[in-house]
């Protein structure tokens, strides 16, 4: 047999490991970049050729989503709100779902849960004045519900508003609220 | 260099174990043992790809809806809320298909960690502060229910199975790979 001294290869080995694991980590790195890119690609480019692209950057400030294509706004000022209520011109909408309308609403308002639209929307439907004024609002001004309620029911051909401030600057506010049971919800 | 298993013909990790199974001393434990993850590593990644390629399907074809959701978690600025809402989904399908077929394999393996760690991180940090936000995890119609503690459990499972593939990939093999 012949003494080999085995440290070279040794030493050989461990760089072929540390160059292996800096490969496999260089090749992670591209899988990822690759996996990204194509996403990135696919995404703009087939927007591009859809019938109704969407802007790759669109205004999301709550003015912006309350806007409609003629310049119309849909916000209503916590004041121009309870000017409305005291009017009584309008009929208020509570978008939040039905557990947090029975623990307080503004007194007189409608629970239609944007999450139950579909099923709740005939429900509540004949109880609005076609030709009067919706108010819509949920918990406050980080909540949107009352921002879908509102396009869904301006969809639906009613005369909408959203209180953007909600039910926290109602409170705050001091105005009328009342809560209900579960069974006479609507009442 | 390591056998890690995207770098292995599937001929030559029946052979591995095959020798592995008979040099141990303990033959039953090692087949069992061994043929059982490997039989989980391919069946979490097969769910794991159809979970992400029914998730981006209506996404896809919605991306306007899908924009609104993106844009109700209020925690991306409104620059980049399109920009996800049209380039996520496709790399949901992306990924998807990768788990499917095995390509790019540890690239997707760590994308969809970071990804449904995050999904998860998000969903909880907004039930947190009581946003009665839609999931726009596998729709975007606007009667899916909120987010609750469902959506998190569901999305943990998802997470614990990119988890598995992970550790499958990158810690089973001394060293990793």
């Amino acid at each position: 047999m012949v003494d080999v001294d085995t440290q070279p290869a040794q030493i050989y080995i461990s760089k072929m490991e540390n160059s292996n694991k800096a490969k496999n980590k260089s090749t992670i790195y591209l899988q990822i970049l690759i996996l990204l890119s194509v996403a990135l690609m696919a995404g703009i480019g087939t927007n591009t050729l859809r019938s109704d692209p969407l802007p790759l950057v669109q205004d999301w400030s709550i003015d912006g989503q309350l806007t409609t294509e003629n310049g119309h706004t849909m916000a209503l000022g916590l004041n121009q709100a309870i000017v409305f209520y005291e009017n009584k011109s309008a009929l208020f909408i509570d978008a939040r779902d039905v557990l947090k309308f029975h623990e307080g609403h503004i007194k007189g308002a409608l629970s239609l849960p944007w999450h139950d639209v579909q099923e709740q929307f005939m429900v509540v439907a004949p109880r609005i004045d076609p030709g009067g004024l919706v108010v819509t609002y949920c918990d406050g001004k980080t909540c949107t519900l009352s921002h879908d309620l509102a396009f869904f029911l301006k969809e639906m051909g009613f005369n909408v508003k959203v209180m953007s401030g909600g039910w926290e600057a109602w409170l705050n506010a001091d105005m009328p609220v009342e809560s209900t049971k579960e069974n006479d919800e609507n009442a | 260099m390591r056998i890690c298993p995207w770098n292995q013909p599937k001929k030559t990790m029946k052979m591995h174990n095959f020798r592995e199974n008979n040099m141990g001393n303990n033959i039953n434990t090692q087949i069992t043992a061994k043929s059982m993850q490997a039989i989980f590593y391919h069946a979490a990644r097969w769910i794991l790809g159809m979970v992400f390629i029914y998730a981006s399907y209506d996404k896809i074809i919605h991306p306007g809806a899908f924009a609104v959701m993106v844009n109700n978690y209020q925690l991306l600025p409104g620059e980049l809320v399109n920009l996800t809402a049209l380039v996520l989904p496709w790399l949901e399908l992306i990924m998807g298909i990768c788990l499917i077929t095995g390509w790019l394999m540890p690239g997707t393996i760590i994308v969809s960690n970071i990804l449904l760690f995050m999904f998860t991180i998000v969903i909880f940090y907004n039930i947190h502060r009581g946003l009665d936000i839609s999931c726009g995890c596998f729709s975007t119609s606007p009667g899916e229910s909120p987010v609750s503690m469902f959506t998190i459990a569901r999305d943990s499972g998802f997470l614990l199975l990119s988890f598995y593939l992970y550790w499958f990939n990158f810690v089973r093999h001394e060293g990793g790979c």
